[in-house]
């Protein structure tokens, strides 16, 4: 091993800022302002760039940053997993007390989809980078 | 777990930087074994053992199961 292997503070979070950026733009993309195709080649570069630099930083990971991020995935992942899930239900069926028609937002199939992905993937990478962000501020000082 | 990590670094004259470049760890994570907020896994207490040339159980001490 040797120092480059050392976690250089701060890439992760700008990392997943730039991804979050990105596929702010993808949706976007996806909710019809432009062709299909484009919108399906946004999200394609997306997961291309997330993969990439998912190998790249693999290297440089070391043990101590590894068990933050299995943490913090595990149990930010899973709570902005449940909270998103919780929050559609809830939303549908107050939605449905209150005689709002949500029926409409859904009668476009792309557009639902894109809403419930950025949902739960917004919800998971948030609560994901608050609890790695604690752990990282409790273990390290 | 408690360690005598900080001891022998200040003996040795290396900071938590140097110490953590040497066997490919953040500063942070050679800080975090320091203060017990973080138990290194076996390869990593072999790595700061074989740094200082003393067996790990010189170097850690599982006071719990005293």
């Amino acid at each position: 091993m040797t120092s480059r292997r050392r976690l250089r503070d701060g890439r992760d979070y700008l990392l997943y800022l730039g991804l979050g950026v990105a596929m702010g733009a993808a949706l976007a993309f996806a909710t019809g302002r432009v062709p299909p195709v484009v919108s399906g080649g946004a999200v394609a570069l997306v997961t291309l760039i997330a993969g990439v630099a998912a190998c790249w930083r693999g290297g440089r990971v070391d043990e101590f940053d590894l068990a933050a991020v299995k943490f913090a995935w595990l149990w930010g992942g899973f709570a902005g997993l449940a909270l998103g899930l919780g929050l559609a239900v809830w939303g549908w069926q107050a939605g449905g007390g209150l005689g709002l028609d949500l029926a409409r937002f859904t009668s476009n199939e792309t557009r639902a989809f894109a809403g419930g992905i950025a949902l739960l993937i917004g919800l998971q990478l948030g609560l994901y980078l608050i609890v790695l962000a604690l752990w990282r501020r409790r273990a390290a000082g | 777990m408690r360690s005598r990590l900080r001891v022998l670094r200040a003996e040795h004259n290396l900071t938590q930087a140097d110490l953590g470049a040497r066997i490919g760890v953040s500063r942070q994570a050679i800080n975090a074994v320091e203060t017990g907020k973080f138990d290194p896994s076996l390869e990593l207490a072999y790595r700061l053992a074989r740094v200082f040339d003393m067996p790990i159980e010189t170097l850690f001490d599982l006071t719990e199961f005293d």
